[in-house]
């Protein structure tokens, strides 16, 4: 169940979405790069995949469907904290960020939207380092 | 009469002096009235609990002045703590806006000023406001990073004295004043505090700030830090 989708109410992202069906594999985006918009993930898995300096890789997060990749560096605006990578094959709706700005414009209450959307992913977050923490 | 604590007290939003340099607070005059006239400020000891992780939402703490910890327990009853609130944030957003359960507790670190605003009433408040709820997901994309850069240090760090090294190194970009000597920081959370920050023992900590102190990369008098061999600390992280 998407959690941004509740029963009954219109894909706000409808109109200016491209979904694709993507391989197991795929790079979605990488650590590092500047935010080219954000990906709705419909079906299958993704790994959030953090880098050291060593050079040491780790999928520290795993994102399942209803949740938006890449939303808080669009917000933001900064480069991507990790490498996402499709686990499995997946469907994804990519936005771009021009469009999802001016989306925001038009309709400035799809920030509702977006601050629900992020609420989801904070709790991910918060659950993952429960995880880590645990298998200290 | 002096004010409780010695506290800076505002009781309007609109006279809040540092409003406009807080990423929530600086928002129009007709939503900072309508904030005005839907909070409820308080005065809170050091120790208060403000909510509790599986609690019902009944609203949000908007963090005037003081700290606050954010904390979570584990599968196992670990307690952990994911952040460190600072004056400006807004605690409770993600549980209150979604209708869930809180996912962590809060407990204020120091006297603390917070302004309580019913779930209903800051639901009808983001409804009605374009611009409040912009500033709350900007402030939600924040926290977000927050937890991520968390999760990378306790992810990745090949030891506990790295993820000790990283969050000292981190409050030095915070909140360190440079000194001749050294970074200067001003540390309130105990030993315990530090060990739930970074998912290990009290015993653990203390031991490896003895150990930091006899390797002369820091100095710790009270609650003062002074940061020696900044570039000693940075050699320690690999992440």
């Amino acid at each position: 169940m998407n959690y941004f989708l509740p029963e009954g109410v219109e894909n706000p992202f409808a109109s200016i979405e491209q979904v694709e069906r993507w391989p197991a594999g795929e790079i979605i985006f990488r650590e590092g790069d500047p935010p080219r918009g954000i990906f709705i993930l419909y079906s299958g898995t993704v790994d959030l995949i953090f880098s050291a300096r060593t050079g040491l890789k780790r999928t520290l997060r795993t994102a399942v469907p209803g949740e938006v990749l890449g939303l808080s560096d669009a917000v933001r605006n900064s480069p991507h904290d990790c490498t996402a990578s499709t686990r499995t094959g997946a469907k994804i709706g990519f936005v771009p960020i021009r469009a999802l700005q001016e989306q925001l414009e038009d309709t400035p209450a799809l920030w509702l939207t977006l601050a629900r959307l992020l609420s989801a992913d904070l709790g991910s977050c918060w659950a993952s380092m429960r995880t880590l923490a645990a298998a200290r | 009469m002096p004010s409780p604590y010695n506290l800076d007290i505002h009781n309007t939003c609109a006279d809040c002096t540092v409003r406009t340099e807080r990423l929530f607070c600086n928002m129009s005059p007709s939503s900072v009235s309508t904030m005005d006239s839907i909070k409820f400020t308080g005065i809170y000891p050091k120790g208060s609990l403000l909510f509790v992780e599986g609690e019902q939402p009944r609203g949000v703490f908007i963090l005037c002045s003081g700290r606050a910890k954010l904390t979570t327990s584990s599968s196992e009853g670990k307690l952990l703590i994911v952040k460190i609130a600072e004056p400006g944030e807004v605690l409770g957003a993600s549980a209150t806006i979604l209708g869930k359960p809180y996912e962590v507790s809060a407990e204020t670190l120091e006297p603390s000023q917070l302004n309580f605003i019913k779930r209903e009433d800051f639901l009808r408040f983001l409804t009605a406001n374009a611009e409040v709820c912009m500033h709350t997901a900007q402030q939600l994309s924040e926290k977000y990073h927050s937890a991520q850069r968390e999760i990378r240090s306790l992810g990745l760090s090949q030891t506990t004295g790295e993820k000790l090294a990283k969050l000292i190194l981190d409050w030095c970009d915070q909140d360190g004043d440079e000194t001749p000597k050294g970074v200067r920081l001003k540390v309130l959370l105990t030993h315990e505090e530090i060990a739930q920050m970074i998912g290990t023992t009290r015993e653990t900590v203390t031991r490896l700030l003895s150990d930091m102190k006899r390797r002369k990369l820091i100095d710790v008098k009270g609650s003062t830090v002074l940061v020696l061999d900044k570039g000693e600390l940075e050699h320690m992280v690999s992440i």
